[in-house]
């Protein structure tokens, strides 16, 4: 028999697994809970005339496979040549890439683009700094050098801040290649609900942990707040919670044909890298705590909620056979052991939930996602949230210590299809 | 304040506004006096109160013979309405003021699912809320503290839900809930599921539809699943072990679904000895007209719906709905005559859609007309009714016995005596009052913790309460042991009531016991017969005693 504290606690872990179930469902499902958001998420049909300017900045390090493919593609984009640039962002150490990407602006007759070389350290805010100031146009977007880009994406940008009043315009980026690695579908599937539905949530309250690339600032709003971030692990999220502090109007684009796509980490040991360095970023914007300034305690709580959750999953699956063995075994009140069952509903609601995408996603993109591909997933769920728990408690042992270094991804172009010419 | 000022100067307003005045009134009129109070009644009152009090999902042994979301019900109305210091008095007093209450709900749900089934006709509405109130068959059952009534209740919410204009997945998921509590308050509720997957595909947005359907189906299931996980963390999921004399150990889920699920001999529906016919001809003795309306009702909207498809693309769910439910009550089991109170709102629905939309059909340019022609059916209808049917439901005091013998037992019974009863009396004598041995006659000789309250030995046993319902299961050979009682010479009525009467006396019987005869019933039976003019069912109430 437990005591009645004992069963106070596992009562009150159980209601917090099941309210976070709730809520992660939550921002999930929001975009289809009402299909007039995805409607509205959608690229404009008729473009407006070319109004604003864009410099894309292409901060680089060791991508001297792919760099020259995606200068070639971005220099064809359908805008006006003389209204955006293209400026590739690289330290001194690394002559392949630059030597790539000179060689694709010479033999591409490239005449809007730019190699700008800096001192080290690298780092990707402090390249991003040195292009915001170099940049010469009104509006500055960041791309990847293994995106494959949108060939609309500036016609898009430029009809949305006509139309609509906002400051920051977040794309859709998304994760391609889901049947490459065991875990490459439920990876893919992140970013299908990050930015397909949990990006409008965070747009609507205000509080947007920006991602990495596809995002369009107006200059100005940049230099701002002081530009990116030079010490944090996640300078995209970090800058994205700095604005909406500054009071500046978010809109959120997520079309499946105007996506920007990437890839999937090549390894187990690559994701788990990328997977801690961004919630080590996040810990880093928790303690460094802009956030206090919020308003309204619900900013707070939904910018505790995104900072805090990897962690948070963490101890949740650490935590979760306790409770189920508790649940079953021991001779709890009954309805606290019904309690104790509620987080797995929610975990099983959530993996039909992430079927469902699968499904949909396969669609829109018209890839087939056969049979054995959501076997696969079902199979790969429970060591993909492994996965995410080692990540985080990577992250959180490395926050602890004090290891801020920059883990960084390879990039095979995998997500590019063989025998297709990119874009 | 202007949305308010709005609301009330809507005419569809005064007219829900006045069905509630009439439902209320058909319902509501003496409610408490027609009809008697059932065994089943108090025993989801008494279990309800349990749950308050204790936890414990029944009062003797729960046997997962219900889902207990029912009774759960029950009791938090029995708490917020005064415990045992009711404010209505009695608790059954207390269940069927809050019957009256979900019968309202009921019907603004009704009126509401039916207009949108139908296209938005008020009409429609209009005429299912109003079969739907004054049906006798229908103030039978719905005055009565059933699970039916509840779980009718919580369908119509959850059709409500999902038959809600506006495209949000939110929707669907309370739709999802509430039929999750229907199943949990009564199991039979899961025969609609079908007619709900129809519903949903057709209504929801391409955009989400087929999260709708996924997630709604997964709620429902899952809060099917959590009765089926209580039974399995209480141990009593499975068959239990079996002692030295081939007892059960405890009591198991998957044994007494086995048990209800083979109750009663199969016999196809159109066989004069299935149970499905026998009730039929018992529903038809109270309301013929609605059992044949819906009859007429449902292949008609059943035709109408496959041929105007376009025109009216929700009709099928409401066809749907009854066709699933009748195969279910067709199924060649046993059927119990309150499973018809689902269908009541079904058939109500049915009928009147049908009529509405074949007036549309055929005089779509004389609506005005066909209005008054609907309202005069309506009134004909009614008239009809009260007039072959009689005013029954208003007039006749069926419960005044019952009450009597509470009253007289509390005056001359001591509290600590055994007694045997039907379970009318439990609520008020035990939970309400402080007898200790009070014990359902079925319960005392079955249930083996009940047994040992009486050493398990009929002589133990001090006085019996009875009524006709108990007499005929004591005659049908249910409970043997009560039999024997009984038959014993030195038993005899101390209180005998009939119907319309409430004289007390006292009969010494002549010990004549052979065989399976027990004449103190015989007796009970024929004077209860001998009543001059007296038009209501056999009500005997008997308190025996050594």
């Amino acid at each position: 028999m437990l005591s009645d504290v004992q069963t106070w606690l596992l009562a009150g872990f159980a209601l917090a697994l099941t309210l976070h179930g709730f809520v992660n469902l939550y921002l999930t499902l929001y975009a289809w809970a009402d299909p007039a958001r995805i409607d509205h998420a959608r690229a404009p049909k008729t473009y407006r005339p070319p109004l604003f300017g864009f410099s894309i900045l292409l901060p680089s390090r060791h991508e001297h496979q792919v760099i020259g493919e995606t200068l070639k593609a971005l220099a064809a984009i359908n805008y006006p040549v003389h209204k955006f640039e293209l400026i590739v962002l690289c330290t001194p150490d690394d002559q392949d890439t630059i030597t790539a990407a000179r060689d694709s602006i010479a033999q591409n007759h490239i005449t809007n683009a730019r190699v700008i070389v800096f001192d080290p350290p690298s780092g990707k805010a402090r390249a991003m700094n040195i292009g915001l100031a170099a940049a010469r146009h009104e509006l500055v977007t960041i791309f990847d050098a293994e995106d494959d880009v949108s060939p609309d994406i500036l016609n898009i940008a430029n009809t949305l801040y006509h139309n609509q009043a906002i400051d920051i315009l977040q794309g859709g980026v998304q994760l391609m290649n889901f049947d490459s690695r065991w875990f490459s579908a439920a990876n893919v599937l992140e970013y299908f609900f990050w930015f397909k539905s949990r990006m409008h949530y965070y747009a609507r309250a205000g509080i947007v942990p920006l991602g990495g690339n596809t995002v369009f600032f107006r200059k100005a709003d940049v230099l701002g707040v002081g530009g990116w971030d030079e010490s944090c692990l996640t300078e995209d999220a970090d800058i994205g919670i700095r604005l909406s502090l500054a009071g500046k109007r978010f809109g959120v684009m997520y079309d499946a044909s105007h996506v920007t796509r990437e890839e999937t980490p090549a390894t187990v040991s690559a994701f788990i890298k990328q997977r801690t360095r961004w919630n080590q970023g996040f810990l880093q914007i928790t303690s460094k705590g802009d956030w206090r300034r919020l308003s309204y305690g619900k900013q707070i709580g939904l910018v505790l909620y995104i900072l805090q959750s990897p962690s948070f999953m963490a101890w949740v699956l650490a935590l979760a056979p306790l409770t189920l063995l508790l649940g079953l075994y021991l001779q709890a009140n009954i309805f606290v052991s019904l309690l104790s069952f509620m987080p797995l509903l929610l975990s099983i609601l959530s993996i039909l939930v992430s079927l469902v995408g699968l499904y949909e996603f396969g669609q829109e993109q018209q890839r087939p996602v056969r049979w054995y591909h959501y076997v696969r997933f079902l199979l790969a769920y429970l060591p993909y949230q492994l996965l995410l728990s080692a990540a985080a408690w990577r992250a959180l042992w490395r926050h602890h210590r004090g290891h801020h270094g920059w883990e960084k991804t390879a990039h095979l172009g995998a997500h590019r299809p063989p025998n297709r010419s990119v874009l | 304040m202007n949305r308010l000022i709005k609301f009330l100067k809507r005419p569809e307003t005064w007219l829900v506004v006045g069905l509630l005045v009439v439902a209320g009134l058909a319902h509501g009129w003496n409610m408490t006096g027609y009809p008697y109070i059932e065994n089943d009644e108090a025993t989801y009152i008494s279990r309800g109160w349990q749950f308050i009090t204790t936890g414990q999902l029944d009062v003797y042994t729960y046997r997962y013979d219900h889902a207990p979301l029912g009774w759960i019900t029950i009791g938090a109305w029995l708490w917020l309405t005064g415990g045992t210091d009711n404010l209505f008095g009695s608790f059954v007093t207390s269940g069927r003021v809050f019957m009256l209450i979900i019968h309202l709900s009921s019907c603004v749900l009704l009126y509401a699912v039916t207009k949108r089934l139908t296209h938005g006709s008020k009409a429609a509405g209009f005429g299912a809320v109003l079969i739907f109130s004054l049906s006798p068959l229908g103030i039978y059952f719905q005055r009565r503290i059933l699970l039916d009534n509840l779980m009718t209740f919580w369908v119509l919410l959850s059709l409500w839900w999902a038959s809600r204009p506006a495209h949000q997945l939110h929707h669907y998921i309370w739709s999802a809930v509430f039929l999750g509590i229907a199943v949990l308050t009564k199991l039979n509720a899961i025969f609609f599921l079908p007619a709900f997957w129809y519903l949903i595909w057709k209504k929801a947005d391409p955009g989400h539809r087929l999260h709708a359907l996924l997630y709604w189906t997964f709620v429902v299931g899952a809060m099917i699943l959590v009765f089926f996980l209580y039974a399995a963390l209480k141990g009593e999921l499975l068959p239990a072990p079996r002692d030295a004399s081939g007892q059960p150990l405890h009591v198991s889920m998957v044994e007494t679904f086995q048990l209800q699920l083979g109750r009663g001999d199969f016999a196809w529906p159109w066989q004069a000895r299935s149970s499905f016919r026998l009730n039929l001809n018992t529903w038809a003795l109270k309301d013929p007209f609605i059992l044949l309306g819906g009859a007429i009702g449902l292949i008609g909207l059943t035709a109408m719906a496959i041929w105007r498809r376009r025109r009216y693309p929700y009709l099928i769910v409401l066809a749907v709905a009854c066709w699933l439910y009748l195969l279910f009550l067709a199924r060649g089991k046993i059927v119990i005559d309150l499973y018809i109170v689902p269908y009541i709102p079904l058939l109500a629905a049915t009928i009147a859609s049908f009529w509405v939309v074949l007036g549309q059909e055929l005089w779509p340019r004389r609506w005005r007309w066909f209005r008054r022609v609907h309202l005069a059916a309506g009134f004909i209808l009614l008239l009809l009714t009260l007039s072959v049917l009689g005013a029954k439901p208003y007039t006749v005091s069926e419960t005044s016995n019952q009450q009597a013998a509470l009253d007289w037992v509390q005056t001359h019974i001591p509290t600590s005596a055994h007694i045997v009863a039907d379970n009318y009396v439990y609520p008020y004598f035990v939970q309400q009052r402080a007898y200790q041995h009070v014990s359902y006659f079925f319960t005392a000789e079955y249930d083996p913790e009940v047994r040992q309250t009486y050493d398990d030995d009929w002589r133990n046993i001090e006085y019996l309460i009875l009524t006709h319902e108990i007499v005929s299961q004591i005659k049908a050979g249910t409970t043997p042991k009560m039999k024997l009682i009984l038959i014993t010479p030195n038993w005899s009525p101390i209180l005998r009531l009939v119907p319309q009467v409430s004289s007390i006396y006292r009969i010494i019987f002549r010990p004549m016991a052979t065989g399976l005869k027990f004449i103190g019933l015989r007796v009970a039976m024929r004077s209860s017969s001998k009543i001059p003019g007296h038009i209501s069912k056999t009500i005997t109430l008997l308190v025996m005693a050594k």
